[in-house]
């Protein structure tokens, strides 16, 4: 794939993943099948994207399995900016949701926590 | 286009013929299922080279497999065979990509091909596999025959060029991986050798592993992929057996930390900081001998004891070759690893 072809898509896949929108499972493929290295943020993640994934795992929409893919995906990307302010905070939600086996299992009460966490930020 | 015609005699009954070249031969589906094969197999061998230093990894930092013997096993065998087989994977893909491309050529010129014979048989050229035959008072037919002539030249002399740049692409590709596969035979004894150096370590299961897989390699198998799953599984095995306990002899500081980075190099170091997880242990860096290098950190889960090693090895152009995460439960036992490069 040519190198701005290559930007372009991680750009559309990413945004895709972050806002949740299509399907997961083909995102990921076609995100897995993309470059890995860039200089710049090709997308950002934001309070809104963690609080809207929370949201739909309280509202059983999503998976918890399906919530470790989402932050697995996203997690050390060295094209996924941080929400100015907030790249701690962030950083902190996506190993957490990442990382299950050493961190927290995701149930709703701790995605309640979770959530409101970000709220009070 | 040309109007440059192989025009026959006309013949007794008025009629007058065209020679044209035949009908475009190719199978672009059948170079599409190659496609497909080649691109599988880039794959899998880039999937050997990721368990391959993943294996490396768990041994030698996370394992605590330390010494001479250790970085000769890392530094000059198993990182050398992984660029190799890295190169191959890539000359893979350049292949496949030749193929797609003379799959849609010969595709399109087959396509074009029919299209002058159809041209051609509604204007009432009669169609052969080399000729085109029309009367030469109907003016309509032999204007269409011309056309069609054209088109088949064109289509033939695409399907041509598409044919020799795929032999071409398949030619250097073949050279290069005889090359690289020439490396990889030249790994068996210097491993051997370097091995030999600690006898501590040759009598422990994990130095018995390495010199089986050196033997292995020496005695002249060919195929890559086997010899790298012979030096990991090797390892796997010599680890299992020894409860990752392995050799202690001190790592030489000089390849424990080496701060050595080229611009590019440094350029991805930042970006593999600035990425880390909160949290994060400082990052060590190792260099390795053929100028890849490889960046790993640590950062402590919430369940005590256990941790989470993010791992990354950078070519010495600061391009990321590998990324992948370890897993490791309280006791050290490995809980997962993950290829992020691949968003698995």
């Amino acid at each position: 794939v040519p190198e701005d072809a290559d930007l372009s898509a991680r750009r559309r896949v990413l945004t895709a993943i972050l806002a949740q929108d299509g399907e997961l499972a083909s995102n990921l493929a076609e995100l897995g099948a993309l470059g890995w290295d860039s200089d710049v943020d090709l997308a950002t993640l934001t309070r809104e994207h963690a609080r809207r994934l929370l949201d739909a795992f309280l509202a059983r929409q999503v998976s918890a399995v399906e919530c470790q893919l989402w932050a697995e995906a996203l997690e050390a990307r060295e094209d996924v900016g941080f929400e100015a302010g907030y790249e701690e905070l962030l950083k902190r939600l996506i190993f957490e949701l990442a990382n299950p086996d050493i961190t927290e299992p995701l149930t709703a009460p701790r995605a309640a926590d979770l959530r409101s966490q970000l709220a009070a930020q | 286009m040309s109007r440059a015609l192989l025009l026959g005699p006309i013949d007794p009954m008025g009629g007058r013929s065209i020679v044209v070249p035949p009908p475009v031969q190719g199978d672009p589906e059948g170079l599409r299922t190659a496609t497909r094969q080649l691109e599988q197999a880039a794959v899998a061998l880039d999937q050997v080279v990721v368990t391959a230093r993943m294996v490396v990894f768990h041994l030698t930092s996370a394992g605590g497999w330390r010494g001479p013997a250790a970085n000769a096993f890392s530094d000059g065998a198993v990182e050398p065979a992984s660029q190799a087989l890295s190169g191959i994977a890539r000359e893979l893909e350049r292949v496949a990509a030749a193929l797609r491309g003379g799959a849609n050529a010969i595709e399109e010129a087959q396509a074009e091909r029919r299209h002058a014979e159809n041209l051609a048989i509604v204007a009432g050229v009669g169609v052969a596999l080399t000729l085109l035959t029309f009367a030469v008072s109907d003016v309509l037919a032999a204007d269409a025959a011309a056309t069609a002539s054209a088109l088949m030249v064109r289509a033939a002399a695409a399907a041509a060029s598409a044919g020799r740049a795929v032999s071409a692409a398949v030619e250097a590709a073949e050279e290069a991986i005889a090359s690289l596969a020439g490396r990889l035979a030249t790994m068996g004894p210097g491993l051997l050798g370097a091995v030999a150096t600690v006898e501590r370590v040759l009598e422990s299961p994990v130095g018995s592993g390495a010199v089986s897989a050196g033997v292995t390699a020496a005695l002249g198998d060919r195929n890559p992929r086997d010899r790298v799953f012979a030096f990991a599984m090797s390892y796997v095995a010599g680890a299992a057996e020894t409860g990752s306990m392995l050799v202690t002899d001190a790592m030489p500081a000089e390849v424990c930390l080496i701060a050595d980075l080229n611009a590019a190099q440094a350029a991805n170091f930042l970006r593999f900081t600035r990425r880390l997880p909160a949290g994060a242990e400082p990052p060590d860096i190792v260099r390795y001998v053929t100028g890849t290098v490889r960046y790993a950190a640590r950062v402590p889960g919430r369940v005590p004891g256990s941790s989470a090693t993010y791992v990354k090895y950078v070519d010495s152009s600061g391009n990321t070759l590998d990324y992948f995460k370890i897993t490791l439960a309280p006791d050290g036992s490995i809980i997962s690893t993950k290829n992020k490069m691949r968003a698995e």
